[in-house]
């Protein structure tokens, strides 16, 4: 192999590198980049071989740049030969991963079979090297929640907009806080877990970040000790949302799913699933378990978002209707402005006064009969035993008293 | 049928792929030309130096031999590896050989988005007397 005039050098400057993605491939990896345990970026390009050993020069290069790259603002040619040190090193290194040679060299003295072309933008396709999520579990001494973004312009390599961040956290974040509250929020005397506390068990803490494409590792933030075999409550919530999105791209099991939890875990099952859509995103779900060594993950593109809503949506049928109505009260509570009230038909209904309400809920008492409009909204969630009914008064006139005022009851 | 490699993919979790189907139609592989360089039939881990597949998907197909669908396929393919990197002919050879597959040359999995596929090569397949040099570059 053709000898590159440059300085000869005895040991490794870059420390122990992790690879993060290979950015070409073909019949095994022609140019890959690699991380050091300070966070420089290595870029390792073939460029030759002989019978004895595989040649690449490595690069360190800025993370910017290696986005410009791979969104073909830039060719491989400018990153390659423009690295972050000035210099390059020619590295030839042996079928069992042996450094043999390994010198500085300078770019312009490369020759020309060793420089990529004018018009070598990326055209190939990124094949990423998956984050670790168990070892870094291991490393931090807790369970991890790796929240992976990918596809679309708005993630890179280790980049990502702000928004779409922020977005993905908090929806994924209001999901299983609202998963924890459904499962141990209990008011009972003997056993009494509050509200902020069920929560807590769904809430996480933003550790660090990994460039694959862009890796969000969260650690919980209630520590918990469990014995082996018995999930914490940590584990149970997020393999609680990993199986509603699961099971939410087939009906039938997201039915039986969607059992578990109340309206507000579906509210938020949904706001994640429409942000998912709408920024067009990748998002992928890791969780690792500490104490098992357990890796559970789930996926969801923007294309299974839309079949997902489709379903959130057939399991969920909201019906709303005005209900003209002639009768008379029969409770009141003028405080909490909440109503009971017996139609001369029959129909009996209960809920609250409308915050605009045009007559006063203070005249209001049991000795008339009055003619009621009342919105009455039903949603009925599949396999729940009895649909939700909201009832609430938009109108109300006074028709005709009934009784002397004498015989009013009481107002509470 | 029996695989040339057998021994190295039984230690491989899912290799074969299990989409995997019988060997069928033509293929187009990039060779030197004349197609008589001892790395042309040759998978990736058996030539050498090798360079590092890790991972069972990766160390899987590095047990076969890489084929285009088409030639429009595996030239596209061509000039964009030659354009990022002008000494792929080293590796890779200088042309494109046809060949046509059939169920006894082994297993093969399904075209990916770019038209290639990785064929698992049966006992007794072999290549060498069977191509056409379709395009040298």
């Amino acid at each position: 192999m053709r000898p590159i005039p440059g300085q000869t050098i005895e040991v490794s400057p870059f420390g122990e590198l992790v690879k993060e993605a290979d950015l070409i491939y073909y019949d095994g990896p022609l140019l890959s980049l690699y991380s050091s345990g300070s966070g420089d970026l290595y870029l390792y390009y073939w460029c030759d071989a002989d019978s004895e050993v595989n040649r690449w020069i490595v690069s360190r290069v800025l993370q910017d740049r290696v986005n410009r790259y791979l969104r073909r603002r830039m060719t491989l040619r400018e990153l390659l030969l423009s690295p972050a040190d000035g210099f390059c090193y020619v590295n030839d290194i042996s079928s069992n991963l042996e450094t043999v040679r390994l010198s500085i060299v300078d770019p312009g003295d490369l020759p020309d079979s060793y420089r990529p072309g004018e018009q070598s933008y990326h055209e190939f396709d990124v094949d990423q090297v998956e984050v670790d999520v168990r070892g870094i579990a291991r490393t931090l001494g807790s369970s991890v929640l790796d929240l992976h973004l990918a596809e679309g312009d708005k993630v890179g390599f280790g980049t990502v907009d702000s928004v779409v961040l922020g977005t993905m956290l908090r929806s994924t974040g209001d999901l299983t806080a609202d998963i924890a509250e459904t499962l141990f929020f209990r008011e009972s005397k003997r056993s009494r877990i509050s509200r902020a506390q069920a929560r807590s068990y769904g809430e996480f803490d933003f550790v660090l970040h990994k460039a694959a494409s862009f890796s969000a590792i969260l650690r919980p933030r209630v520590t918990q000790s469990s014995l082996p075999f018995d999930d914490n409550r940590t584990t149970e919530v997020v393999r609680g949302a990993l199986e509603l999105l699961t099971a939410a791209t087939s009906y039938q099991r997201f039915k039986d799913v969607a059992q578990k939890y109340d309206d507000a875990v579906l509210e938020s099952l949904e706001r994640l699933v429409t942000n998912v859509r709408d920024q067009r995103v990748t998002l992928d779900l890791s969780w690792a378990d500490i104490d098992t060594g357990r890796l559970d993950r789930t996926s969801i593109n923007p294309r299974s978002a839309d079949a997902l809503l489709a379903n959130l949506h057939q399991l969920t049928a909201d019906e709303s209707r005005d209900l003209p109505l002639e009768g008379m009260f029969e409770g009141l509570n003028v405080k909490l402005r909440r109503y009971s009230f017996a139609a001369n038909d029959g129909t009996r209904t209960s809920g609250q006064f409308h915050k605009q309400l045009a007559y006063p809920v203070t005249l209001l008492n049991f000795a008339t009969v009055y003619r009621i409009v009342v919105r009455r909204r039903t949603t009925r969630v599949a396999g729940r035993i009895k649909p939700q009914r909201d009832d609430l008064i938009l109108e109300v006139d006074p028709l005709r008293p009934v009784r002397s005022a004498s015989t009013t009851p009481e107002l509470e | 049928m029996a695989l040339k490699y057998a021994s190295q993919l039984q230690d491989i979790e899912g290799c074969p792929p299990s989409s995997h189907y019988p060997a069928d139609g033509k293929g187009y592989r990039f060779v030197h030309n004349p197609p008589a360089h001892p790395k042309d039939f040759l998978p990736p881990l058996r030539r050498s130096p090798t360079r590092a597949l890790k991972g069972s998907k990766a160390r899987c197909s590095g047990w076969a031999l890489s084929f285009f669908k088409s030639l429009d396929a595996a030239e596209s393919r061509y000039v964009a590896l030659r354009e990022s990197i002008p000494n792929i002919a080293t590796s890779l050879g200088d042309a494109i050989a046809e060949v046509f597959l059939e169920a006894s040359d082994g297993v093969m999995t399904a075209p990916d988005h770019r038209g290639h596929f990785d064929l698992h090569e049966s006992a007794g397949a072999t290549f060498e007397d069977r191509v056409t040099v379709v395009k040298i570059f």
